[in-house]
C-alpha cells in the first residue's frame, strides 16, 4: 500500500502541474493578443510577480505538512 | 468611448489599416465578475485572521498547517481566476478602422471567434441603452444591419453606445461617398 505521503504527493503534483499550466497559459495570451507592448509587459510581470509568491508559500506549506498523520491509517 | 489608440495594433491588422476606435465592454459588465473574486478573497483573508479566535483549538494543532495550506491553494486558484476573468474581458475588443469593423471575441482560453464587416455593407445602426445602471454609467448595445447573408453586427454592453452608432454611421457613409467617386470616375474615363 502506498504511504499517505505518496498519496499526497502525487495530488499535490498534479494540483502543482495543473496551475503552472493554466498560468503559462495565461502568460501566453498576454503575449499574443495583447494590443500593446507595454502594457503586455506590465500585465505579465505583475501576475508573474504574484503567481510566483503564490507557488512558491504554497509549496512551502505542502513541505512542511505532516503528511503521515493526516490520514487515519497510515502503512 | 474608446480608449488611447496610439500604438495599439491587433494580429490581423491591415497593413496601412489605420484604427480609429478600439472598444472593450463597459467596466461595469468585469465588476460584477471581479466582486465575486473580491469577496472570496476576502472572505479568505477573514477566515485566516478571525477563525483562530473563534476556534483556538484548530490553531493549537498540527492541522493549523493544513488549514493555512488549503487558504493558499484558494488564492492562487482565486489569482488566476481573476486573470482568466480579465483575460475574457480585456482580449474581447471591437476595432473600428478606416476599411472595416473587426470583432475578436475571446471567450475563456481556447475560443477565440474574429468577425468583420465592411462599410460597404452597413445598411442600419441602431443603439440601445435599456435598464437604471446602463442609463446611469451610458453604456449599450449597437446592432449593425448588414446587406448580407449575416444580418446583425453586435457591440455588445459597450461604453456611450450613440457616439459608438455615429462613428459608423460616418465612416459608412464616407465609404459610399468614396465608393460613388471611385464609379464616377471610371464611368468619365471611358
Amino acid at each position: 500500500m502506498p504511504s499517505a505521503q505518496l498519496i499526497f504527493g502525487l495530488l499535490y503534483a498534479l494540483l502543482f502541474f495543473s496551475y503552472v499550466v493554466v498560468a503559462l497559459f495565461i502568460v501566453y495570451h498576454i503575449f499574443r493578443y495583447s494590443l500593446k507592448r507595454n502594457s503586455a509587459l506590465f500585465g505579465a510581470m505583475l501576475f508573474l510577480a504574484v503567481f510566483f509568491i503564490l507557488i512558491f508559500t504554497n509549496a512551502l506549506i505542502f513541505f512542511s505538512l505532516p503528511l503521515n498523520t493526516l490520514l487515519p491509517y497510515s502503512y | 468611448m474608446p480608449q488611447e489608440i496610439s500604438n495599439c495594433r491587433f494580429r490581423e491588422q491591415h497593413e496601412n489599416e489605420e484604427i480609429f476606435a478600439v472598444i472593450h465592454r463597459h467596466w461595469f459588465n468585469i465588476l460584477t465578475h471581479f466582486l465575486i473574486i473580491l469577496l472570496f478573497s476576502l472572505l479568505l483573508i477573514a477566515s485566516f485572521l478571525f477563525l483562530p479566535f473563534f476556534f483556538p483549538e484548530i490553531a493549537a494543532t498540527e492541522n493549523a498547517r493544513f488549514f493555512v495550506f488549503i487558504e493558499s491553494t484558494f488564492f492562487i486558484f482565486i489569482w488566476l481566476f481573476g486573470f482568466l476573468t480579465w483575460i475574457d474581458y480585456y482580449f474581447d475588443v471591437w476595432f473600428i478602422t478606416n476599411e472595416r469593423i473587426v470583432n475578436i471575441e475571446q471567450k475563456g482560453l481556447f475560443v477565440r471567434q474574429i468577425s468583420e464587416l465592411d462599410f460597404s455593407r452597413v445598411q442600419d445602426v441602431t443603439a440601445t441603452v435599456e435598464g437604471v445602471i446602463p442609463t446611469v454609467l451610458n453604456f449599450g448595445d449597437v446592432h449593425v444591419q448588414t446587406a448580407g447573408e449575416k444580418e446583425r453586427f453586435v457591440f455588445r454592453q459597450v461604453p456611450d453606445p450613440s457616439r459608438v452608432k455615429d462613428t459608423i454611421m460616418r465612416l459608412s457613409k464616407n465609404s459610399a461617398s468614396e465608393g460613388l467617386r471611385k464609379a464616377v470616375e471610371t464611368i468619365e474615363r471611358r
